[in-house]
């Protein structure tokens, strides 16, 4: 539960072992690089100092990444498997690794061939995509048996064109026909939208003939493309698309044996990676002509593997506490159990490297909540045994573990209040019993059933929630408290804890215990003339204060919708509970005996996926929302930049270490 | 028996608070055009813009669950027989059923509209979906008040 302590590094080495260094910093991972440019604004670091230039090699890595990752597209693509939704990294060792990053030209082959091979492909399917054109382009022509090209002889001129249907097609025949004399028209097809015509007239009578046709709405068909009759060339088209379609059948087929250098071209994706990332971070640095000068921020611990890493190249280097004016990259760091709730911390936002982090004191309510809005036994315990045959099946990393196991802690937790409320999918024990076995049996909850006694977890609700509030103001005190701000503490939390513990009192304490009564009045009164004498300490003039002080007390309201919005602990909990039975007096309409049995089981594995995907949502995000806007409002300070060492981030690889 | 008894009193309280789809399917539809839109860039965010479709859901939910229950107080479902109702006994489950009917629209309506910003947060940056999730959640506050003011009226009608 804490923030990890940063020191700041600051290193002048020789020139020639800067290549060495970063990559054993690299490899440690240990070292945020701070960038170097701002301080040539300064007049004598200009002066003395520049940056390293561009040689070429950030490009070349930036552009590998890339190709890898459009050919493990392209594998994908044409691969039958479905890509699992988790996967274990591949075991790469070290050398491997150094090796590929200075020569790789096996695995830049076997991408670039696969980048090729996909270009043929589209290529292919551009000129399958044209033959079909072209087809479709010839086909009304298909009885016409003369050879496109040939569009006239010694004294006639021939034309090919289409009407729309809507022209009287035998009128414009009889009226070319008479009035103009040798003139032949004939219908070569029809379609839907169209009537495709051929004519052969004199030439000198020319140019009636079109004009005739013009007002008629034709438009010529020239084929400048075909060679033939429109029978040859169709039979050519065919024979080509044939011929393309095989060669694309043979291209896919070898694109998919492919398949085997997956792991390669992942490999070198990671690779490329962290190629760039080392490179990435020489950008950062500044250079005379021996040296370079680095600076970064390190976790205080690691000090001693970088001090190491340093005097063995020789290095000059000095640690220093971050100053005021520093953005100080932030760590969490929790006990293991913990950890997966730092997933709902780094959501928010991490902590400001001075603020605190809370992580492991609200994850307990985290699970609370959680359990309490889901509710159910038999919705826990599948959560649970889904996320332990995850986390035993792949070796996960990163987010992804942490995810796992929150929802696994989740699901314990919900199986605890499901039990505790005598969820079990809803009531399914009782209504099979009872449609089956004629039986009063009944899963009775362990504490009580919320169905029937809402008022109860309204109350107990409430309580958790006015102990989470209260624990977040606690955290504010301490803050301040160790700002030495003694007397803020005091103003801020302490009045307010008196004020609404001896509200509670004073209202409700009288039915449970009257002796509280009295003295839980006089902490009322404390805390609200407390509350209003020192609200508006920090405004000037006396008027200010007052105002400030009514307008602090005003806060009550503030406080008030904060409790009861934990209310949706009750609501949330009551839907998933009644929803469940809903499903399950409906399983149960048809009675017993083997078709209302296979009935029950359809309606209960439907309604109960249905009911625990919408409610398991709904609680994720409520117990968020609860520890975001109730919890975190009272001292959360956010803003921290995350700790992003220059290290070896891979998705694909783990790199093992065995030297 | 007249036409129009407690009984029939109660069951428009039902049917009053199931209205409460109302809201979430103009808020599901909304947020399902704009789903629709995110897909058409990138199929592979089926799984994420469904999600956010689904949140304005709740609220259809929550009405059918007091409708439900109401049904069930007054015997409607359960094969005893339904109650006799007092026209003051069936306005009161009237009443009940009014909470989670009227700001199940409204907040189903905007909780839509919020999905549909926070799907369009979903295109352009994947990763901060779970804020637009959580900004989409924070309208259903006020359906989960209405369905406890709903519950708690309901449960404390004497029969």
């Amino acid at each position: 539960m804490s923030i990890i302590k940063m020191q700041k590094l600051a290193v002048i080495g020789l020139d020639t072992l800067k290549d060495k260094v970063i990559k054993e910093l690299r490899r440690e991972g240990v070292v945020e690089l701070i960038d170097q440019s701002v301080k040539l604004k300064d007049e004598l670091w200009a002066e003395n100092t520049k940056k390293y230039g561009e040689d070429g090699k950030e490009t070349f890595y930036d552009n590998w990444f890339s190709k890898g990752n459009q050919a493990l597209e392209i594998l994908e693509k044409y691969s039958r498997k479905k890509q699992p939704l988790f996967e274990s990294k591949l075991k790469v060792n070290r050398s491997l690794i150094e090796e590929l990053l200075l020569d790789g030209e096996s695995f830049r082959d076997k991408i670039s061939k696969l980048l090729d091979l996909n270009e043929q492909v589209l290529g292919l399917k551009d000129r399958i995509n044209k033959i079909q054109q072209d087809k479709l382009y010839l086909k009304p022509w298909e009885s016409y048996k003369n050879d496109l090209q040939v569009r006239s002889t010694n004294t006639t001129d021939w034309l090919l064109g289409t009407l729309p249907v809507e022209t009287d097609f035998e009128k414009l025949k009889r009226n070319l026909e008479k009035e103009l004399g040798l003139v032949e028209l004939r219908q070569i097809s029809l379609d839907k939208e169209m009537r495709y015509i051929g004519m052969v007239f004199t030439r000198d009578i020319g140019d009636k003939v079109l004009i005739v046709l013009k007002e008629a709405g034709f438009s010529e068909n020239l084929f400048p493309n075909f060679i033939g009759s429109p029978e040859e060339n169709l039979l050519n088209l065919q024979r080509e698309e044939g011929e393309a379609e095989e060669k694309l059948g043979l291209l896919i087929k070898e694109i998919e044996t492919f398949k085997q250098y997956e792991k390669d071209i992942k490999i070198y994706i990671d690779i490329m990676s962290i190629g760039f990332a080392e490179e990435r971070g020489k950008d950062k640095l500044l250079k005379t002509d021996r040296t370079f000068f680095l600076e970064g921020w390190l976790p205080e611990r690691c000090r001693h593997i970088v001090e190491k890493v340093l005097r063995e190249n020789n290095c000059y280097f000095a640690f220093s506490e971050p100053e005021e004016s520093d953005t100080v990259p932030v760590i969490i760091e929790q006990n293991p159990a913990f950890t997966p709730f730092e997933m709902i911390t780094e959501m928010y936002s991490l902590p400001d490297y001075r603020g605190f982090d809370p992580t492991s004191i609200f994850a307990v309510f985290y699970a609370m909540f959680f359990g309490i809005m889901l509710s159910d036994a038999g919705y826990g315990l599948i959560m649970m045994i889904a996320t332990f045959i995850v986390l035993r099946k792949y070796d996960l990393e990163g987010s992804a573990e942490k995810m796992m196991k929150l929802f696994f802690y989740c699901g314990l937790s919900t199986t605890f209040w499901g039990a505790l409320f005598g969820g079990w999918f809803g009531d399914i024990f009782q209504v099979v019993a009872k449609n089956f076995f004629h039986s009063d049996l009944a899963l009775e909850p362990i504490w009580f059933n919320p169905i029937n006694d809402p008022m109860k977890l309204l109350i107990f609700s409430l309580a958790v929630g006015t102990l989470h509030i209260f624990i977040g103001m606690g955290i504010k005190a301490y803050m301040e408290i160790r700002q030495g701000k003694w007397f803020d503490a005091i103003c801020d939390v302490g009045f307010w804890y008196l004020l609404i513990i001896g509200l509670i009192g004073w209202i409700a304490g009288g039915n449970v215990l009257p002796v509280v009564q009295e003295p839980c009045k006089w902490m009322t009164i404390v805390g609200t003339l407390g509350i209003l004498f020192t609200g508006g300490r920090s405004s000037k003039g006396i008027l200010g204060k007052l105002v400030g002080g009514l307008g602090a007390l005003y806060n009550i309201t503030g406080y008030l919708s904060d409790i009861l919005s934990y209310s949706r602990l009750l609501a949330l909990g009551l839907a998933t509970g009644v929803i469940a039975q809903v499903v399950n007096t409906m399983g149960g309409l048809f009675g017993g005996g083997i078709i209302g049995g296979i009935l029950l089981l359809i309606v209960f594995l439907f309604g109960h996926t249905l009911n625990f995907a919408i409610n398991a949502l709904g609680s994720y995000v409520h117990s968020c929302r609860l520890q975001y806007i109730e919890f975190f409002g009272k001292f959360y300070e956010d803003g921290g930049d995350a700790f992003e060492p220059l290290r070896e981030n891979t998705k694909y690889i783990k790199i093992i270490d065995n030297e | 028996m007249s036409l129009f008894d407690g009984n029939t009193l109660a069951l428009l309280g039902a049917a009053v608070a199931a209205s409460a789809g109302i809201g979430s399917a103009i808020g599901v539809g909304l947020a399902g055009q704009a789903a629709a839109g995110v897909v058409a860039e990138d199929p592979k965010k089926f799984g994420k813009t469904l999600i956010l479709q689904a949140l304005p859901g709740t609220q259809g939910i929550y009405g059918f669950v007091i409708a439900f229950l109401i049904m069930l107080k007054i015997g409607l479902i359960g094969g005893g027989g339904m109650v006799e109702l007092t026209m003051a006994q069936g306005a009161y489950f009237f009443i009940a059923g009014l909470p989670i009917g009227i700001v199940g629209i409204g907040s189903g309506i905007w909780q839509g509209r919020a999905a549909v910003a926070a799907l369009q947060l979903t295109a352009k940056r994947p990763e901060q979906m779970i804020k637009g999730i959580i900004y989409t959640a924070m309208v259903e506050t006020y359906a989960i008040l209405a369905l406890l003011a709903s519950a708690l009226i309901w449960l404390f009608i004497k029969l």
